[in-house]
């Protein structure tokens, strides 16, 4: 192989992409060869110094740098509300204690008109009771029904 | 993000040159990796998909800095015959320094940079360097070629206007 053609090599081999035969002539012709082992030792410096290997960062600094990817993350991966607070300790018991008003809330009106409903019921069976929950304006609103007559 | 984290991070240092630029580009490549990760479909392994992504935002952050005009090359120099490799070892030319050749490296445009950094600070193979990049091998062996001429006109051009 002539000089020039060595010379047009020199960079696979710096790269290490030479095929193995080619890589054997490039070795031999460097062995009596300064300028072609000049440049290349030449380049080989250069790239040390301008591409030297960065350190490697330790535990700390990989673990510190997740959580700042993973804070970031946070925001966009949560839902368009917070479904935490249904987790709330103080959630059930608030929950109980609106089901208990709206209970109170239909039972207790509901004791007068069943008094009635029973005797009805006992007297004329369940048409008739059921058709007093219509109220004098033909509504079959309950809270029509609790309207107190003026 | 853990078993990445140092390759990508260092490939983002010695791109940027800059602890913070850095760290800023790193973590932006893990969370575009994140939010694209319905679209890696495992044609490349994901380690050269993550890198692809980490090279890109290098690169986005190199053209931010060049357009803010903090780094160019002399206008004088454009004219001169680009260097050879194997001229790399003239007598009488001292091109071994670091802050020569960092400062060097520093002319180059961000895609040189990066092909350059890629195959000698990574040690990447030319497959690996065309798969990172989406191109051909011999894109890859042409992209070297020409960055390793420029960096060495930018050295020879540094190191004979006296700025040793």
């Amino acid at each position: 192989m002539e000089h020039e053609d060595i010379q047009g090599r020199l960079e696979a081999f710096h790269d290490g992409e030479l095929p193995a035969r080619e890589r054997s002539l490039v070795e031999e012709h460097l062995r009596s060869c300064a300028d072609c082992r000049g440049a290349l030792e030449a380049w080989a410096a250069l790239a040390r110094a301008a591409f030297p290997r960065p350190p490697v960062p330790g535990r700390a600094e990989t673990e510190r740098f997740t959580r700042a990817v993973m804070a970031r993350l946070a925001p966009a991966a949560r839902p368009s509300w917070d479904w935490a607070f249904l987790s709330a300790r103080w959630l059930v018991p608030a929950l109980g204690l609106g089901a208990a008003a709206v209970a109170g809330s239909l039972i207790l009106p509901a004791r007068g008109l069943r008094a009635d409903l029973d005797g009805l019921l006992i007297a004329e069976g369940p048409a008739a009771a059921a058709a007093q929950w219509v109220a004098p304006g033909g509504t079959s609103d309950w809270f029509e029904t609790q309207r107190v007559a003026p | 993000m853990r078993k990445h984290h140092a390759r990508v991070l260092g490939l983002c240092l010695s791109m940027l040159q800059d602890e913070s630029e850095a760290q800023d580009a790193a973590q932006e490549a893990f969370l575009k990796a994140y939010r694209a990760l319905d679209r890696f479909d495992a044609r490349a392994a994901f380690s050269t998909w993550l890198y692809r992504i980490a090279s890109n935002q290098c690169l986005d952050a190199l053209r931010r800095r060049a357009r803010r005009k903090e780094e160019s090359l002399d206008d004088a120099a454009a004219n001169e015959r680009a260097p050879e490799f194997w001229e790399a070892g003239r007598p009488g030319e001292r091109l071994e320094a670091a802050d020569l050749a960092a400062r060097a490296l520093k002319t180059l445009s961000p895609d040189y940079r990066l092909v350059l950094t890629l195959r000698e600070m990574d040690g990447l193979t030319y497959e690996e360097i065309a798969s990172t990049l989406e191109c051909t091998v011999d894109a890859v062996k042409a992209r070297l070629k020409r960055a390793r001429r420029q960096l060495l006109e930018s050295l020879r051009h540094l190191a004979g206007s006296g700025s040793v």
